[in-house]
C-alpha cells in the first residue's frame, strides 16, 4: 500500500537559523504517530511544512504520492486555532465554512462529535474557554474524512477528564487506512493509542520506532523518550 | 474549480458585511446631518412645510456626496482585510493552490467593492424615487434645470459622455486593483525579507524594510510612468484614444496590474507564509 506521507531530504532555515536539517520520515496508512521533541525541536515547523503553510523549504513533501498544495491540503486535516474568523464567529457559522470549502467534511459526524464535546452550536469564538475551543477544533479536525491527521498539541487546555475521553475515542473517529501524527507533551496518556514514535532532536529526526519495539524492550514510550535526553542533561 | 468558487463565496460573505457596515453608516451619516439642518431651521425660524420641500432633496445629495467619502474608506478597509486573509492559516489551509487563493482574496475584495458602489446607487435611486413621490414638482424641476444645464454646458455628443464615463470606470476598478495588489506586494515582500534576515522579527525592522521598499517602489513606479508615457505617445499612434490623458493612465495601470499579480502570485506560492496559529 502506499505511504501517506514522504519526506524527503527536507532542510528548513528561518531568519538564516536552521530549523529542520535533512528531514527524512515516511509514515503507512491506518497508524497513529506520535512526534515528540523538545519546546522549539521544530515538531510544529515539520507540520507546517506538511500542510503547505512553512514555505521555501529543500526537498519533498508527498502526501498519499501528491506533491502539489492544493492535493496535499485536500488529503490533510490539521488543527487550526481558527485565528482566521473573528471573535464574534458563531460556531454555526465556522460549520459552515468548513462545510463549504471542504468537500470531505462530514456535518453529521461533526454532530456527533459535537454533542460528545458539549458544545453549542449558537456560542461564540470569545465565548469559548481555550479547553471548548480546542475541543471545537478537534471535532471540526475529525469531522473530516482526511487520509492524514496533523494534531498539534492538541489538549494542552481541555481538563483531564475530558482529555482522557478523547484520547479514548480518537480511534473511532479516524478511517481505518487514516494516519494521524500527533505531537504533544501528555505521552503517557496517548501512549497507549500509539503505533510509532518520531522524535525530533538537533534539528532532524533522531529516533523513528514502533511503539512494540519499545515495549518489548520493557520500557514505556515516556522512558524511552526521556532516556533520549539522560545523556544531554549530564552534559 | 470548485473550491476556488466555494472560497470566493466565503470571502466575498465575509467583506460584504464590512460593506453593508460602510452603508449603514453612510446613510446614518447622511439622515443625521439632515435631521440638524431640520432642527437648526426650527430653532432659528419658523418650519414650513415650504421649507421641507427645499431640504428634502438634501437626503440623496447627502448620501450621494458620502458615497465619495465611504469607497476610499472601504478601499483601505478591504486591503486590512486581504492582507490578514492572505496571512491566516485558517484560510490559507483550504485546499486549493496559492496563488488561486490570492486571486479568490482580490476578486472578492473587488466584487465587494462593486457591491458597495450598487447598493449606494441603489439607496440613492430609492431616495430620489421617494423625493420624486412626494415632491413632483420639485424634482421635475430639479431634473428639467439639471439636463438643461447639461444641454447647454457641455454641448457635447451623446456618445463622447458614454465613453468619458466608461474610461472613467476603467480608470477606477484599475485603480482599484492597483491598491490591493501594491499592498499585498509590499506585505509579501516585506515578510520574505524579513524571513531571510538573521534575527529580524522585531516592529522596527518590518518598519525598516518596509519604509527601504516604499521608497524603491515609487522610484521604480516613477521611472515606469516616464517610460510607459514616452511609449504611449511615441508617433507611431497606434494607440489612438490611449493619447489621451485618462487612456494613458488606464493602459499604464493595466499593465501594472498585471505585473505586480504575477508577482504577488509567485511570492505567496513560494515565499509568503501563513502565520502560525495554535
Amino acid at each position: 500500500m502506499e505511504n501517506v506521507l514522504e519526506i524527503k531530504d527536507v532542510t528548513y532555515k528561518k531568519n538564516q537559523k536552521l530549523i529542520l536539517k535533512d528531514v527524512n520520515l515516511t509514515l503507512q496508512p491506518g497508524k497513529i504517530v506520535a512526534l515528540l521533541g523538545e519546546n522549539g525541536a521544530g515538531k510544529t515547523t515539520l507540520m507546517r511544512i506538511i500542510s503547505g503553510m512553512a514555505k521555501n523549504y529543500r526537498g519533498s513533501v508527498k502526501i498519499d504520492g501528491f506533491d502539489k498544495d492544493a492535493e496535499k491540503k485536500a488529503h490533510l486535516s490539521f488543527t487550526d486555532g481558527l485565528t482566521g474568523f473573528n471573535d464574534s464567529t458563531k460556531i454555526k457559522a465556522v460549520v459552515d465554512f468548513y462545510e463549504v470549502v471542504y468537500q470531505d467534511f462530514d456535518k453529521s459526524e461533526f454532530e456527533q462529535l459535537r454533542r460528545f464535546m458539549k458544545l453549542d452550536l449558537e456560542m461564540r469564538l470569545s465565548q469559548l474557554s481555550r479547553g471548548m475551543r480546542e475541543k471545537l477544533i478537534i471535532a471540526l479536525t475529525f469531522a473530516r474524512k482526511a487520509d492524514l491527521y496533523l494534531l498539534d498539541e492538541p489538549f494542552g487546555g481541555i481538563d483531564a477528564m475530558a482529555r482522557k475521553k478523547i484520547i479514548n475515542s480518537i480511534i473511532l473517529w479516524k478511517n481505518d487506512n487514516a494516519t494521524i501524527l500527533i505531537s504533544d507533551h501528555f505521552v503517557n496518556e496517548i501512549a497507549s493509542l500509539l503505533d510509532e514514535v518520531v522524535i525530533i532532536k538537533d534539528q532532524t529526526i533522531y529516533a523513528h520506532k514502533s511503539a512494540d519495539e519499545i515495549r518489548s524492550n520493557h520500557e514505556t514510550i515516556e522512558q524511552y523518550y526521556e532516556g533520549l535526553y539522560d545523556g544531554d542533561e549530564e552534559d | 474549480m470548485t473550491v476556488f468558487k466555494h472560497l470566493f463565496k466565503e470571502l466575498f460573505k465575509q467583506k460584504r458585511r464590512n460593506a453593508n457596515a460602510v452603508i449603514i453608516i453612510q446613510f446614518v451619516a447622511a439622515m443625521a446631518i439632515l435631521l440638524i439642518t431640520v432642527c437648526n431651521l426650527i430653532i432659528n425660524k419658523d418650519f414650513s412645510s415650504e421649507d421641507w420641500r427645499d431640504i428634502e432633496p438634501l437626503s440623496y445629495i447627502l448620501f450621494g456626496l458620502f458615497s465619495f467619502v465611504a469607497l476610499p474608506i472601504y478601499l483601505i478597509v478591504t486591503c486590512v482585510k486581504n492582507e490578514r486573509f492572505n496571512r491566516s492559516q485558517t484560510w490559507r489551509l483550504a485546499p486549493v493552490n496559492d496563488e488561486m487563493f490570492y486571486l479568490d482574496n482580490i476578486l472578492s475584495s473587488f466584487a465587494s467593492v462593486i457591491y458597495l458602489m450598487v447598493a449606494q446607487f441603489v439607496i440613492t435611486a430609492v431616495l430620489v424615487g421617494l423625493s420624486s413621490l412626494l415632491f413632483k414638482d420639485v424634482f421635475n424641476d430639479t431634473i428639467k434645470s439639471f439636463v438643461n444645464g447639461f444641454k447647454a454646458g457641455s454641448g457635447l455628443h451623446f456618445n463622447i459622455v458614454v465613453g468619458n464615463v466608461l474610461q472613467i470606470i476603467c480608470f477606477i476598478i484599475l485603480f482599484s486593483l492597483f491598491t490591493y495588489l501594491i499592498i499585498s506586494f509590499l506585505n509579501f515582500a516585506t515578510r520574505s525579507i524579513m524571513d531571510y534576515l538573521p534575527g529580524m522579527s522585531s516592529k522596527t525592522g518590518v518598519f525598516i524594510v518596509q519604509v527601504v521598499l516604499i521608497i524603491l517602489i515609487m522610484r521604480l513606479l516613477t521611472t515606469l510612468f516616464k517610460i510607459f508615457g514616452r511609449l504611449i505617445t511615441s508617433p507611431m499612434g497606434l494607440l489612438g484614444s490611449a493619447s489621451t490623458g485618462l487612456g494613458k493612465a488606464i493602459l499604464i495601470y493595466l499593465v501594472l496590474d498585471i505585473a505586480l499579480l504575477l508577482i504577488n502570485m509567485f511570492l505567496i506560492n513560494k515565499f509568503f507564509e501563513a502565520a502560525p496559529n495554535k
